[in-house]
């Protein structure tokens, strides 16, 4: 079980997208996120959804990857569509019945906030898809490493993040075992009422626990006798690269931010 | 010969224990050697293992390696970098994401510039073996394998000493026989000093010189010969006498005329073999 384990939700596959610098995706889907906010017409989420559509194509990730990761918002996109529909009194009474009415200004209303929200989705998770884990932690340490002169821990929280990248395997190996230890004396995790299920992962929880403190000690111990001490004068193996695609896509953004604002009523 | 290593007159308490762990242990290791630290649980070879890179420091006397000391708050780092250390076990001591970062982790903390890093770390994971794994992650690996990452690591930092923290006593006996192999051809190759801290006495026997720990003292020193001659000192201090042995005084005492007690397998046998 434990060897498909996909830690987040990275799609490996070499794309312009997987190539470019994990700085310039998370600037640039850091912007999208604004941007997004700028439409307001037709013609504006044409321009959007254009946009998203080729980014797409051009990461070579599945469409069912994807939706896999719009299933979980799926609901909510609906709900607040509904919501819309229903709430705005705007433009032509279309329907009407009882106290439910239903105007055109609320149909077009509901299909661009269900836009926006896809869109969005749609973007962020483009970047963890073609992003490793351990490369947004990198990029956005480069990219808040400003912040460390308001004495903000951005290296401590870097490795922090790294740390538990790579604890991740060995404690779901470790449950692996722990769960067959109890299971081999007679511990039941699959039936039975939830309240009971979820008495039966307290023998799990607390092992778990328990050795976690004891690696982090150990852990911290062996960082030490490897002559850690701190962010300063740290240099770095992992180097992130800019290179001129990733200027390149920026400026996409900012020509695409341009023709919103100009095409947007 | 030289000493790479002087413990001196070392006491040491734990915060808020009245016994000490170490009492007043005097210690030189020399350059180049292979010296095996035996002791029980208890006996305080691991806490002299955390003294010698600085992770503890004594509330008596001293430890100098090389020209430095971990008297000096200055000096601490430098011990750090010629004092490498490899832990018991294999994956609480795996920092990095992948067998290239871990290796890594050690130049980065030394701000080790990064040509230079990439150099180091395709020289030491070759020392020790693990070329092909550069990428791989450590779930992917056996414990011997990450143990030997872990020396590949030290290696990079160009250290004088290696300290084997009970490095072997979590692996299965491929893994076991892997590291000490590595370990043994660092030795004598490149005659990086080993100091290996263990309470199983076959490990101990290939030493240069076996230290016997004993409640917080050092209760002998010398060649695994003499050493194992001591039988009622190791089993004082709770030690288990390597198998050949027990096989030759169990033969003697049947009747078997041998001359002395073997301490290898590859000894007895061929003493045995040669009876008549």
């Amino acid at each position: 079980m434990l060897q498909n384990v996909i830690i987040g939700q990275y799609y490996p596959a070499s794309s312009p997208l997987h190539r470019m610098d994990s700085r310039s995706k998370l600037i640039a889907a850091f912007f999208y996120l604004f941007i997004v906010f700028l439409a307001n017409s037709w013609v504006t989420y044409g321009l959007l959804v254009a946009f998203t559509a080729v980014t797409i194509t051009l990461s070579k990730v599945p469409l069912r990857f994807l939706y896999k990761g719009l299933k979980p918002i799926l609901i909510l996109v609906v709900f607040t569509m509904l919501l819309h529909v229903f709430l705005t009194k705007e433009g032509e009474l279309l329907y009407k019945a009882g106290f439910l009415e239903i105007y055109e200004g609320g149909i077009i209303q509901g299909v661009f906030i269900a836009m926006r929200l896809l869109l969005l989705v749609l973007m962020t998770s483009l970047l963890t898809l073609t992003t490793t884990p351990i490369d947004i932690t990198d990029g956005l340490e480069h990219l808040l490493g400003p912040l460390k002169k308001w004495k903000l821990p951005v290296h401590e929280f870097a490795l922090m993040m790294s740390i538990s990248l790579r604890f991740i395997p060995t404690l779901l190996q470790e449950t692996e075992k722990i769960m067959k230890a109890q299971m081999a004396r007679g511990a039941d995790f699959t039936s039975g009422p939830i309240k009971e299920r979820a008495k039966a992962f307290v023998p799990l929880l607390v092992p778990l626990f328990v050795s976690s403190f004891k690696r982090a000690e150990e852990l911290a111990l062996a960082m030490e006798a490897r002559g850690y001490r701190g962010g300063e004068g740290r240099t770095r193996l992992r180097a992130l690269e800019w290179h001129k695609r990733d200027t390149f896509a920026l400026l996409l953004l900012l020509l695409l931010t341009a023709s919103l604002l100009l095409l947007r009523s | 010969m030289e000493n790479i290593i002087t413990v001196k007159d070392v006491t040491f308490f734990y915060p808020g224990e009245e016994i000490p762990t170490l009492k007043g242990v005097t210690l030189d290791v020399h350059k180049g050697e292979w010296l095996s630290i035996v002791g029980h649980n208890g006996s305080g070879k691991s806490t002299l293992a955390k003294m010698l890179n600085g992770l503890l420091l004594p509330n008596e006397g001293a430890v100098y390696v090389s020209s430095y000391t971990t008297e000096r708050p200055d000096d601490i780092w430098e011990v750090r970098r010629q004092v490498g250390m490899v832990f018991q076990n294999p994956d609480n001591q795996f920092v990095g994401t992948s067998v290239q970062d871990d290796i890594a982790f050690g130049l980065e903390n030394f701000g080790v510039p990064r040509d230079e890093m990439v150099k180091r770390i395709s020289e030491s994971v070759e020392r020790v073996g693990m070329e092909a794994f550069l990428n791989q992650e450590p779930h992917q690996l056996s414990g011997g394998q990450k143990q030997r990452v872990a020396i590949a690591g030290i290696l990079a930092q160009k250290p004088s000493v290696i300290v084997l923290d009970e490095a072997t006593s979590m692996l299965d006996p491929i893994g076991r026989i892997e590291v000490i192999e590595t370990v043994r051809e660092l030795n004598q190759k490149e005659g990086i000093t080993v100091i290996s801290i263990t309470h199983d006495l076959e490990e101990a026997l290939s030493a240069d010189r076996v230290v016997v720990m004993k409640m917080g003292e050092k209760a002998a020193e010398g060649i695994p010969e003499d050493i194992f001659q001591q039988r009622e000192l190791l089993k004082s201090a709770g030690l288990d006498l390597p198998f050949s042995l027990k096989l030759s005084e169990a033969l003697r005492q049947q009747g078997v005329e041998l001359d002395k007690s073997y301490l290898t397998q590859e000894e007895l046998v061929n003493a045995l073999w040669k009876l008549a």
